[in-house]
């Protein structure tokens, strides 16, 4: 026996000299393969406040601290796994019936459980169902990457107009509308803001339908877990069930400064990095990306002004999107008008990220805003409206000058 | 009045015919059952009566032994002790209970059982055992540094009550005090060694390693992810049933452990932010009243062969959820089913021991993917002791090496929107090395590696080195 433990000793040895440590004791992923990390240049007080966010953010909520008693998942990582993408598994459902380009004559049926599904519900309760009507539009989304928020939150507003061209005036076909959406009761201006008819611009959301984080994360609170704030106090309930609350947890289920914290989280979670920017082809493939008109909606870069975080003043924020609304063709149509945004339009998805969110998915990439697509060929495939000429300038390239294209894409 | 008395006598001839089929199955068992040699040494306790014990208490002259065991004085001085005759006439001990291999009648301080002055003559013997650990654990490459972990402290009591009646209790603290818990606290009456009724805070036997789940019984440090997991030890609960033992033939055993119990409750889903876990199901209101009237039905058989074989099969059924109040029905019943399968044998130094087992969990309609309604795991050990003998002063030292595969996947199913098989699973790698001075102490170092594999399937390496003592006293 005493050769076959010598045999052992030295197998283990080799393993440790050999192999060295990473294969034994992990190693940590490379930054530009992950999203998650604070921005650089925070002070420690608000890295300390960003750790708190983090785990606030990681927090799986149960029924007793507030969970539903409806909900679509149990915490925000469940949806944006590692500050990513949502999978199609968690989609959320917005419904209604109505003109699809006019909010004010569409019916978010808030009686029977309007305007988001929460097909979920805690044991014993009784999860809501899509009503069975006629003509009823779905929206269904993935959850977006949260990672960059703050930068785009600090973009001012006359910077993302710059690109806004609602009557087509030059005459390219992509007309830029921004969404004046009407503010909160608890809406707090973070940037100047220009209201128009008592309406803020909107930049958040599929439809740029959140004005701020703040918004966001308190509707995010309430609609997707069901968790009660000092923002939003009213606890969700299923109207077939009949009101007001089938859960026990004392209201509000999170206090504000849980809400504000996390806030912070999302407003200081660094932008992703680029992988391999300088390459001769993915520099090829950025040509291609602005030679068939992808630029003009994916702007690739706008800049932030002030900022009460010091990190997020005055920089430059490669988000690869303009923020504005754009008609996207039948294909991508939900019917579900949110404030000026209509059942055809949605806002310009940020790209950057967009060769990070496989890496976070299991290695299988979704694309696009349910989802839908498994290759980056697919989403651009299911572009129509504004960006029909942009596809089919994409799909007219040679298959070498597509690939380099693609490759640009996934160094984002 | 009249009408009573014709139910009483009514009942008591039906009592009076049950006994006597009881009496007769019995007094069968007694009649056939062999006395094997082999039994004996294995299920005798590891060390005779101290003899350090007070002479008196060998003598047990005391005045409340002789009251409850008349032949005591005649058994005292046999070390160490059996019954396996399996006479009533004889006074039962700890070792003709029925044993689980490394379950809470085969522990060390059995042995030491003996009458007390100071504890008033009482029969009875105190041990226990204490684990601690010092760890460095990574993952994907960050990790919290250097700590040390006080896991278990826990204290046995084995009392000899009477010539039928024995209570063992275990008093568990984890990480110091933080968290104290009765883990056991249960009265046998044996009628024989084929049927004893067992009542109290007891072990539910899903699998073996919830009835024999010592740290110094193993020579790995963390307890494997199937038993912890899947099967949700270590799982105490109130309730009442029997085992036994059968030898249908020389150097063959049969066992039997059959309980109704409080069952877990909903903490399998209401308490459980990362999905479906059956060990959040656990509840210190478990011992105080059963959450929807129904008990949960548990147990195990088992066979016990040459070369330390061991193969059992158990399970468990139960309703979770709280589905009725009093008379009405307000949800639907949700149950939980286990089943397990366990085994061990010993070739030579080499020892293999195994254990697997699938749950399937109901869940409510609002609740499905999000929760797993099947789970399943399993785990290897491969102990080989290369060495053992005297090393200086120590006169049964011996070295072991230890692999262990661990693998559970705790959401079985795909993703109703993409097909993707649903995550959820983690397989860790366990190499250890333990050094025992003595039988019931383990000094042992390992490294662990393990893939931890979230829902959507994204995988997370997990790596250390972790080093511990874990001792009987």
């Amino acid at each position: 026996m005493s050769w076959m433990f010598r045999l052992l000793c030295l197998w283990s040895v080799w393993m440790v000299c050999g192999s060295g440590c990473g294969v034994l004791f992990t190693e940590e992923p490379r930054r530009e393969t992950v999203l998650d990390g604070p921005i650089d240049g925070l002070s420690h007080a608000q890295l300390q406040t960003f750790k708190v966010g983090d785990e606030e953010f990681a927090r799986v909520f149960t029924p007793a601290t507030g969970l539903g008693p409806i909900f679509v998942e149990a915490s925000c990582l469940a949806c944006h796994t590692a500050d990513g993408k949502g999978h199609p598994s968690t989609n959320l459902t917005r419904f209604g019936v109505g003109d699809p380009t006019d909010a004010a004559r569409f019916d978010y049926l808030l009686h029977l459980g309007g305007p988001q599904l929460q097909h979920r519900a805690i044991l014993g309760y009784q999860a809501e169902k899509l009503p069975n009507l006629e003509g009823l539009a779905r929206s269904v989304r993935s959850a977006p990457t949260v990672t960059g928020l703050g930068l785009i939150e600090a973009i001012p507003e006359s910077e993302i107009l710059r690109y806004a061209d609602p009557e087509d005036k030059d005459g390219d076909g992509i007309r830029g509308r921004p969404n004046y959406v009407t503010p909160p009761s608890f809406f707090e201006p973070v940037i100047e803001h220009t209201p128009k008819d008592g309406k803020i611009m909107g930049r958040f959301g599929r439809k740029a339908a959140a004005i701020n984080l703040l918004q966001q994360v308190a509707e995010a609170y309430l609609n997707d877990m069901g968790i009660t704030s000092d923002f939003l106090m009213k606890d969700l309930h299923n109207p077939l069930v009949g009101g007001p609350s089938g859960d026990t947890a004392p209201d509000p289920e999170v206090s504000a400064a849980t809400v504000r914290t996390v806030t912070f989280y999302m407003q200081t979670l660094r932008p992703p990095s680029r992988r391999s920017a300088e390459d001769p082809v993915v520099k090829q493939g950025e040509g291609f990306f602005a030679q068939v008109g992808c630029a003009k909606c994916h702007v690739p870069s706008m800049k932030t002004g002030k900022s009460a975080i010091e990190a997020l003043r005055e920089k430059t924020v490669s988000l690869y999107s303009d923020l504005l609304l754009h008609d996207m063709g039948p294909k991508l149509a939900d019917g579900y008008p949110e404030g000026q945004a209509t059942g055809n339009m949605w806002r310009t998805t940020p790209l950057w990220g967009l060769g990070v969110i496989g890496n976070l998915m299991g290695g299988q990439p979704f694309y696009l805003h349910d989802g839908r697509a498994k290759t980056l060929k697919e989403a651009i495939d299911e572009h129509g409206g504004e960006a029909q000429k942009s596809r089919d300038g994409f799909f007219a390239l040679s298959s070498a000058e597509q690939e380099a294209l693609l490759v640009f894409l996934r160094s984002l | 009045m009249k009408q009573c008395g014709r139910v009483l006598l009514s009942v008591g001839w039906w009592l009076r015919r049950w006994f006597g089929l009881l009496g007769a199955c019995v007094a069968f068992f007694g009649a056939v059952e062999p006395v094997h040699a082999q039994e004996r040494a294995e299920y005798a306790p590891p060390t005779s009566r101290p003899s350090s014990l007070p002479a008196s208490s060998q003598k047990a002259d005391t005045p409340n032994q002789k009251a409850d065991t008349p032949n005591q004085k005649a058994d005292t001085p046999k070390a160490p002790i059996f019954q396996y005759e399996g006479n009533f006439g004889k006074k039962p001990t700890a070792a003709d209970t029925p044993v689980v291999r490394g379950g809470i009648y085969d522990r060390p301080y059995i042995g030491r059982l003996g009458t007390s002055e100071a504890l008033g003559g009482m029969s009875i013997a105190l041990g226990g055992y204490t684990e601690f650990l010092g760890r460095y654990i990574l993952q994907e490459g960050l990790t919290d540094g250097f700590s040390f972990e006080a896991r278990r402290f826990n204290l046995f009591v084995f009392s000899s009550i009477g010539r039928f009646v024995r209570l063992t209790a275990e008093l568990e603290f984890e990480q110091g005090t933080s968290s104290i818990a009765l883990e056991t606290a249960l009265v046998d009456f044996r009628f024989h060694r084929a049927f004893v009724l067992r009542g109290g805070i007891l072990l539910p036997p899903i699998g073996r390693f919830n009835i024999a789940h010592d740290g110094p019984r193993y020579d790995v440090i963390d307890r494997p992810l199937v038993s912890t997991r899947v099967i949700p030890s270590t799982y105490s609960d109130i309730g009442f049933g029997a085992t036994g033992s059968f030898f249908p033939a020389l150097g063959h055993k049969l066992y039997y452990e059959i309980y109704a119990v409080n069952g877990l409750r909903s903490g399998i889903i209401n308490d459980s932010p990362e999905g479906t876990r059956i060990a959040r199901g656990k509840s210190l209101a478990i011992f105080a009243a059963n959450e929807n009237g129904s008990p949960a039905l548990t147990g195990r058989i088992a066979y016990a062969g040459p070369s330390g074989l061991e193969v059992g099969f158990s399970g468990y059924v139960g309703i979770y959820n709280r589905y009725r109040d009093g008379a009405e029905e307000i949800d639907r019943a949700l149950w939980l089913k286990i089943f397990a399968v366990d085994a061990e044998i010993s070739l030579g130094p080499v020892t293999i021991r195994t254990e697997a087992a699938v749950a399937w969990i109901d869940i409510p309609d609002g609740l499905v993917e999000l929760f797993a309604d099947t789970q399943w795991g399993i785990y290897a050990d491969v102990i080989w002791e290369f060495w053992k003998g005297r090393l200086g002063f120590l006169r049964e030292s011996a070295f072991r090496l230890v692999g262990r595969v661990d693998y559970v996947d705790l959401h079985v199913g795909r993703f109703a929107s993409t097909g993707q098989d649903i995550g959820d699973e983690t397989l860790r790698l366990t190499l250890a090395l333990s050094f025992r001075p003595y039988e019931g102490t383990s000094l042992r170092v390992e490294y662990q590696h393990s893939w931890l594999t979230d829902r959507l399937g994204n995988v997370a390496r997990r790596a250390g080195v972790q080093f511990g003592v874990a001792t009987y006293f």
